[in-house]
């Protein structure tokens, strides 16, 4: 499905979530990153090409829309996929300038959907 | 229908505060008012009585003096005016002096007596023409005396009252028919002047009479106003209280210029509307956390579920998923326990049963039963405290709780080879019991955040964030707190503080 140059970074601070969505970008074919919280993903994010962020709003310490805006400035061609495991339209409210949105109660293969979506 | 418009016109609201001020208040005064008008009459009544009373016995008087005067003259065939003016004269010279004395002694004592000499005295025909009188009464007034007498039957003793008014003083006076032996008719005349007082108290009751509506008028009036004035923040507390609802609770009262009175009602509305947002607030807050919190661990049983039947797999993934579903599983019960828990401890306190016992007694089984769960870690635990008991009235099961929370906490983050060390002490009425570990401490912006509900610093899976707030809550309805010192890198410390109920010292 993916191509092996796609490159995903998730971030997620739970680590069983975390470990679901590796297993499910791997088995597609995509290369994966994660981090568990902002320090860990900017660490990444500037030694690697990164293509997509998968981003979760709520996070301890730094907020979500935070990081969210260092992506942003710091390149804008990454995708930024917001995550939560609140509706929708909630997380549209918190981060309207994101690529796509995803629920996370709606399972890795509407994960993976929104994933091709969003590298055509 | 036409009973229906009668009803609607006839709208008097009985058991309202405004009928009660004014109209019941307004009709009370009335009737008071009225009682003291009729009391005040009738003593004003019984004045003028007896006023007249005394007249009628001053001419009484009269009659029988001159009477006797004229039986004392016998034959004399003037007799009757020389009794009449020995009588009015009110003096004593007379020729026949032996046999007039004791009459005239008698009659001097009685005008002294009655101050008759201060009255008008005269003695008229029934024609209408004064024959004698008084000194003290001029012609003017006696003509005045002599209009509108009428004496309709001729009987003896037969009087009627008039009141005069000349020169500005009020005269009353009595005429009394007196029918000689001969049976010539005359008309025997009293006056007494009215004092100022008999005049005040005329005036006086006119001015009763015109003031009473008046007052009435005035205080139903002032009644209205005031009726308003109370009822105004009522009405407008009505008016808010009826704008408020569960989505909008922002609405508050202004105490404008209120009585004080109101003042507290409106303060106390205030105050309630502020409990019960904050109430909403927390309940909404509270739902939104434990929808959250729930929502995690399902996500996580539907993803990893989800992943595995994309393809076969080997037996060994589906045993890996498994666990995770049942570990994710108890992780959720955990959670609503922990939230029923919360719930009984807000709103149901008296689910607690307080009993006495050892505390010394209850944390040593604590320790004992921490420290095997600690060996599993290679954690080392100790515990220290004075000798003798300590009593502490506590429900037990909780106080347990609480601690194991704590304790639990402790060895969870703290790594293989620390410690956790239980120091107890007792100052003045306090037990304090220090849980100190060798963990990872906790960050200085966090440290007050911890007791929060669902608060949990970076390491996620470690609980639910809900039990440091648990043991807070339970320290608190045990009328003590916990409080925390911890660095970052070097460890925690939590102190727990319990009132004591009595020491025994060993």
């Amino acid at each position: 499905m993916g191509s092996s140059n796609t490159t995903i970074l998730i971030v997620d601070d739970e680590k069983r979530i975390q470990n679901i969505y590796i297993r499910t970008f791997v088995e597609a074919g995509f290369s994966v990153r994660w981090a568990g919280n902002a320090q860990e993903a900017m660490n990444i994010l500037v030694r690697e090409k990164i293509d997509v962020v998968l981003l979760d709003i709520k996070m301890p310490r730094i907020n979500g829309q935070t990081l969210f805006d260092v992506i942003q400035k710091y390149d804008p061609t990454i995708k930024v996929i917001v995550s939560s495991v609140y509706p929708v339209d909630k997380q549209k409210l918190m981060i309207p300038q994101a690529r796509d949105y995803y629920d996370k109660s709606q399972g890795p293969a509407v994960l993976l959907e929104k994933v091709a979506h969003a590298i055509v | 229908m036409k009973f229906k418009k009668f009803d609607v016109k006839f709208d008097i609201k009985f058991n309202s505060i405004k009928f009660e001020i004014t109209v019941l208040y307004t009709l009370i005064l009335g009737v008071v008012l009225l009682l003291f008008s009729g009391v005040l009459y009738l003593m004003s009544n019984a004045f003028f009585q007896a006023i007249d009373n005394e007249l009628k016995l001053k001419a009484q008087q009269i009659d029988h003096t001159i009477r006797a005067y004229e039986d004392a003259f016998g034959e004399n065939p003037n007799a009757l005016g020389m009794a009449v003016q020995k009588t009015v004269s009110m003096r004593g010279e007379n020729p026949f002096e032996l046999r007039t004395r004791r009459i005239s002694q008698d009659w001097l004592a009685q005008v002294k007596s009655f101050d008759l000499n201060k009255d008008y005295v005269a003695f008229a025909t029934q024609s209408g023409k004064t024959i004698f009188w008084s000194e003290n009464l001029r012609e003017e007034l006696r003509d005045i005396f002599l209009e509108d007498i009428q004496f309709p039957r001729q009987s003896n003793g037969r009087v009627t009252f008039r009141t005069i008014t000349y020169n500005k003083k009020n005269i009353r006076l009595i005429n009394r028919l007196f029918v000689d032996k001969k049976g010539g008719v005359y008309i025997i005349q009293v006056g007494v002047a009215q004092g100022p007082i008999t005049r005040m108290l005329r005036n006086w009751l006119f001015s009763v009479a015109i003031s009473i509506p008046i007052i009435l008028f005035l205080t139903n009036f002032v009644g209205k106003i005031l009726a308003s004035r109370i009822l105004a923040p009522v009405q407008e507390i009505t008016r808010l209280a009826r704008t408020i609802t569960s989505q909008d609770l922002s609405t508050r009262i202004k105490a404008k210029n209120f009585d004080v009175e109101m003042k507290d009602l409106v303060d106390a509305f205030n105050d309630m509307i502020s409990r019960l947002e904050g109430s909403f607030k927390h309940v909404e807050e509270f739902s939104y956390h434990a929808a959250h919190e729930l929502k995690t661990p399902l996500t996580i049983i539907k993803g990893e579920s989800e992943l595995i039947l994309r393809k076969d797999r080997p037996p060994e993934e589906y045993k890996k998923a498994l666990q995770v579903v049942l570990e994710e599983s108890g992780r959720m019960l955990k959670t609503i326990e922990d939230l029923l828990l919360l719930t009984k401890l807000d709103y149901q306190p008296s689910i607690f049963k307080f009993t006495a016992f050892d505390f010394k007694e209850f944390l040593t089984e604590i320790f004992e039963q921490s420290r095997t769960l600690a060996a599993r870690k290679d954690v080392r635990m100790t515990m220290d405290a004075p000798s003798g008991q300590f009593m502490i009235h506590a429900d037990r099961l909780h106080l347990r709780r609480l601690f194991f929370n704590i304790i639990d906490n402790a060895v969870k983050f703290t790594p293989d080879g620390g410690r956790v060390d239980i120091t107890m002490t007792c100052t003045g009425q306090r037990i304090m019991t220090v849980i100190a570990d060798t963990g990872p401490g906790i960050a200085e912006q966090d440290l007050s955040r911890i007791f929060e509900r669902f608060f949990r610093t970076d390491n996620s899976e470690l609980g639910n964030g809900l039990g440091l707030n648990i043991a807070q809550t339970i320290a608190k309805l045990h009328h003590g707190q916990i409080t925390v010192e911890s660095k970052l890198g070097e460890g925690s410390a939590f102190t727990i503080n319990l009132p004591l109920v009595n020491l025994i010292l060993s």
